[in-house]
């Protein structure tokens, strides 16, 4: 069976032997696709180092909180780990009494923004943590989102109403002059202040929120002495959406588009790491056809989203015809994308159980065109910047990452394995047809901005060879199904809701009610171009999760940018922030 | 052609060249927040051109005349964005991208705010999610007929309230001067 | 099967370093690219047709004789004349919907027993085109068009009524009801950019 891999990717019982004789308090908590080891708060640290140095799992992937409002104490926090050696995974669960937990920051620096997000959306503070201030909200917002008495459009108290209507008029019928809270600018200098409490320069410079040198909205701070940065502070959050919010009240079908406007650069892969964690909670298994084209449309979104990266980095140290070049050839693969599904950019085209709709006549040709063509562009664009000496100079040596960088930060994707780690989820952890192609996973020696140049153009090369073997495969498969649908939790087809009464009962059904997922837990990963992309999802037996997380690897990355930065100049930044590739939708969510 | 004050002949031929002047000289002070702004470097790059409209994407507000808004506005980000309209010189026009900053889009949670015109006067919306490329261009065509008409700003009495469209626009021919 | 190699690190020599050989070998592209034809499409003189899929503004099919059979079923609660849409008012396209707040649909019940719709209103410019209500409505009714030229003046505009989607769904089908299912039609504007494809 597909999915047999992974019941060895939680820890395996001779481990969980040695745990119960050193700590006879710990109990277990085993799922299909989870385990979970339960410890009180007082012995946590002395747990987790345990783990940390004895039992090899050394890589700190996510951190969060759950509210249970009828449960005294509150709130539980939940740490995922991971041990390179051996391959396995493990969480960590314990209860926060009196809404406190000690920060483990000593061990992972990582934990620094998580245990800030847990305070600011939950109000978890946490001991021995150097500036605990609030990640994306401003500083005096005196409410905590995620908590489950708080509403969903917020306490809408002040009245706004929009500057283009007549007085007394009412455009559309879910308009409402009340509004929530906008913060002043003296809101948001407290801010920022808090974030610096002890500088020792004169100026503190704002790379601002909205500048078209960052690649989205995001405030950097540099104390600075003359030309080089001595401290920095990254100010998150103008991009915050609420997304996490949004999924406990929507079903999880109702869920898939809000998944590809996180990562809009890569939509498809998003959405393909979400449905195969539902598919997992549900057990329904999609057919053949529907894995390849999964596979094969993956693919082709890394290329797009490494064109992007490659246009832009190459727009922000000087060289502007790339960005042209560039954006030409990711016009064809939007053309590709919007005959398969119908919009260029944010196409919700998988479904739980398959895809959509089939493939359209002509979209095989398409796709072997580009394939023949792909290959001698990408050797035009690598002969004018790979041996430039302009462009050695300015990434060499520049933002060095060594392998310890890796497990105390958790970095994952590109800025992993430029530093030598291999940790691709395609090979740790393989879904859809990924166990069934040929391709490479290329490595890094030194870590710096040059290796993640050369890697993301590797990692091209070897998505066409992936793509040309999906095409191959798919020509041969041309009357398959592609979407499962005599599984009870999958939606009929339309054909199908037209010609008979039970498929027409069945669609009312789930679309009224939901999709009833079993009681449990699942933490189910992808590989997003930018790094890991996990969901938590735990469902309590009704239609929709009570709680979904999302553990996105653009926001772990860019943790390392302030450490990296100290001791030189702000042309450096450029160039940092660019081979970090983070995109904001996914940071903020 | 909409003149408001009578001028008599020699300075109503001045106000019809500085209105030609500016519908097709237009820059942008691009604020590219979120999935719009993908689609407006799309616009910018070569397929759909927009230096053949007289669109060159400046950096800074102050060298600017028009704002698109891309993209979701959260409230943090709000007074910032009100700084930057309050630094465009006269004379100026917004136009608004996309579901999220037209009226709040499709997140109506806590932290966004339920359109950009709550907070600056909006020329032209233009929904989608995102709009294509030839979306957008029609929309920019939409706000050079609106200076045309109207010298600058908005006038109550004169905007139609309700003009939905409901079919597609055929082709325009090209004038014998080849534009 | 996955491999791991690692990637070579390749440095100037010091011939091409002299005489600026990495500079040449860069400018012989970008010169032999000048002289190529341009791309553009010139928008509002040549316009690229979006394939029978896109998703752009919605419409209401009307009743005119191509139903699908779960039509027939629903058709005797309901009050519907010739020409005018087929809603049946189930609500499914708004339990389908991510975002339900942007319809607004009230139906009626008539003195002789059957329903009639009174107003479906759709704003939007809260929708995400997604396609979910398509998928749902079980008469075939509501649908994607490929209208995409919709901006406005004022925030009203976006707020389509039950008229202006049964236009907009007549229209669309006038031109493109009978075309086949592939991946794009306009052949010689998409040629620009790709060039000559082999088809099958």
């Amino acid at each position: 069976m597909q999915f047999s891999q992974e019941n060895s990717l939680w820890i395996n019982q001779e481990k969980i032997s040695k745990i119960k004789e050193k700590y006879p308090s710990v109990s277990i908590e085993k799922y299909d696709n989870a385990t979970f080891l339960h410890i009180d708060k007082s012995s946590l640290i002395d747990f987790l180092t345990f783990l940390k140095e004895n039992l090899g799992f050394k890589m700190f992937i996510d951190f969060t909180c759950v509210d249970y409002p009828f449960h005294n104490p509150r709130f539980q926090g939940v740490y995922f780990l991971y041990s390179p050696e051996d391959r396995q995974r493990v969480g960590v669960k314990t209860w926060a009494t009196d809404n406190t937990l000690p920060s483990i920051t000593s061990l992972w620096k990582g934990a620094k923004w998580a245990e800030r997000e847990a305070w600011d959306m939950f109000g978890v503070k946490f001991e021995g943590h150097e500036n605990l201030v609030r990640m994306f909200l401003w500083e005096s917002y005196p409410y905590h989102p995620l908590r489950k008495d708080f509403p969903l459009e917020g306490i809408q108290d002040t009245y706004l109403p929009s500057k283009n209507l007549r007085p007394e008029e009412n455009p559309a019928h879910n308009y409402t002059p009340y509004h929530t809270y906008v913060p002043t600018l003296e809101d948001l200098e407290e801010t920022q202040k808090a974030r610096m409490p002890n500088k020792s320069s004169q100026i503190v410079l704002n790379w601002g929120p909205l500048h078209p040198g960052t690649h989205g909205t995001i405030w950097f701070l540099f104390d600075m002495e003359g030309e080089y940065v001595k401290e920095c502070d990254i100010i998150l959050g103008q991009l915050h959406r609420g997304v996490e919010k949004i999924a406990e009240s929507r079903t999880y079908t109702q869920f898939i588009p809000y998944t590809d406007r996180m990562d809009y650069i890569s939509a498809l892969c998003s959405q393909v790491a979400y449905v195969n964690a539902v598919e997992k909670l549900l057990n329904v298994e999609p057919p053949e056809k529907a894995k390849w084209i999964r596979t094969m449309l993956c693919e082709l979104q890394r290329i797009n989203s490494h064109l992007l990266w490659l246009g832009t980095y190459a727009l922000d140290l000087g060289a502007l015809t790339i960005f042209l070049y560039c954006f030409r050839e990711r016009e064809k693969i939007m053309d590709i994308i919007e005959g398969i599904s119908g919009i260029r950019l944010n196409s919700s085209y998988i479904r739980i159980g398959g895809v959509a709709k089939d493939l359209p006549e002509g979209a095989l040709d398409v796709i072997k065109h580009f394939v023949k063509d792909f290959p001698k562009k990408l050797q035009e664009y690598e002969t004018i910047l790979t041996t430039n000496r302009v462009w050695l100079k300015r990434n060499i040596n520049v933002g060095t990452i060594s392998e310890e960088d890796v497990y105390q930060y958790g970095l994952t994707g590109v800025v992993a394995r430029s530093a030598g780690v291999p940790y691709d989820i395609r090979m740790i952890q393989p879904t859809d047809a990924y166990d069934k192609v040929d391709f490479d996973v290329p490595l890094g020696k030194v870590g710096d901005c040059y290796d993640r140049y050369l890697l993301r153009v590797e990692e091209m090369k070897q998505s066409i060879k992936i793509v040309a073997q999906c095409a191959e495969k798919l020509e041969k498969m041309k009357e398959d199904k592609y979407i499962a649908t005599e599984n009870p939790y999958v939606l009929p087809t339309l054909d199908e809701v037209f010609n008979s009464i039970e498929a027409m009962v069945k669609d009312f059904n789930l679309r009224i009610y939901g999709e009833q997922a079993p009681e449990g837990e699942i933490y189910l990963s992808g590989e997003n171009p930018r790094g890991e992309l996990g969901f938590y999802i735990i469902s309590k037996g009704e239609g929709h999760p009570y709680r979904l997380r999302i553990r996105s690897g653009a926001f772990y990355n860019l943790q390392i940018f302030p450490e990296l930065i100290k001791g030189r100049t702000v042309a450096d930044a450029v160039a940092l922030l660019g081979s970090l590739d983070p995109v904001v939708g996914e940071t903020d969510r | 052609m909409a003149i408001k004050h009578n001028s008599g002949i020699i300075l109503t031929t001045v106000e019809e060249v500085l209105s030609w002047g500016r519908r097709n000289s237009l820059w942008p002070a691009s604020i590219g927040l979120a999935c719009c702004a993908i689609e407006m470097m799309h616009t910018a790059a070569s397929r759909f051109d927009t230096d053949r409209l007289g669109i060159i994407f400046r950096g800074s507000p102050r060298q600017s005349d028009v704002l698109i808004v891309a993209g979701t506005v959260v409230n943090k980000v709000a007074p910032m964005l009100k700084l930057i309209y309050d630094q465009m010189p006269d004379p100026k026009w917004v136009i608004s991208m996309g579901g999220c900053s037209s009226v709040g889009g499709p997140f109506p949670t806590y932290s966004t705010l339920q359109g950009v015109d709550r907070i600056i006067p909006v020329d032209v919306y233009v929904p989608g999610c995102p709009p294509t490329p030839q979306a957008l261009l029609w929309g920019i065509m939409q706000l050079q007929k609106k200076i045309k008409e109207k010298k600058e700003g908005k006038v109550w009495d004169e905007i139609p309230v309700r003009e939905v469209p409901t079919a597609s626009q055929p082709l325009l021919e090209k004038s014998p001067f080849g534009f | 099967m996955v491999r791991v190699k690692y990637v070579e690190r390749p440095d100037l020599t010091n011939t091409e370093r002299i005489f600026f050989i990495d500079f040449i070998k860069g400018m012989k592209i970008t010169i032999k690219n000048f002289f190529k034809k341009t791309i553009t499409t010139a928008y509002p003189f040549e316009k690229l047709t979006p394939p029978k899929r896109f998703r752009g503004a919605h419409g209401h099919r009307v009743k005119n004789g191509k139903e699908p059979p779960s039509f027939k079923v629903l058709e005797k609660f309901m009050e519907i004349n010739e020409g005018e849409s087929r809603c049946v008012a189930c609500y499914m396209c708004q339990q389908a919907c991510p975002v339900p707040e942007l319809f607004k649909i009230e139906a009626v019940q008539l003195p002789n027993g059957k329903k009639k719709v009174l107003r479906f209103d759709m704003n939007l410019m809260n929708c995400m085109y997604c396609g979910l209500c398509t998928e749902a409505c079980p008469v075939d009714c509501i649908i994607h068009t490929d209208i995409y030229e919709t901006a406005t003046y004022h925030r009203a505009g976006g707020v389509a009524h039950l008229e202006d989607l049964s236009k907009r769904a007549e229209d669309f089908d006038r031109r493109r009801f009978n075309e086949p299912d592939r991946i794009w039609i306009d052949d010689e504007e998409r040629s620009k950019l790709w060039g000559q494809i082999k088809w099958s």
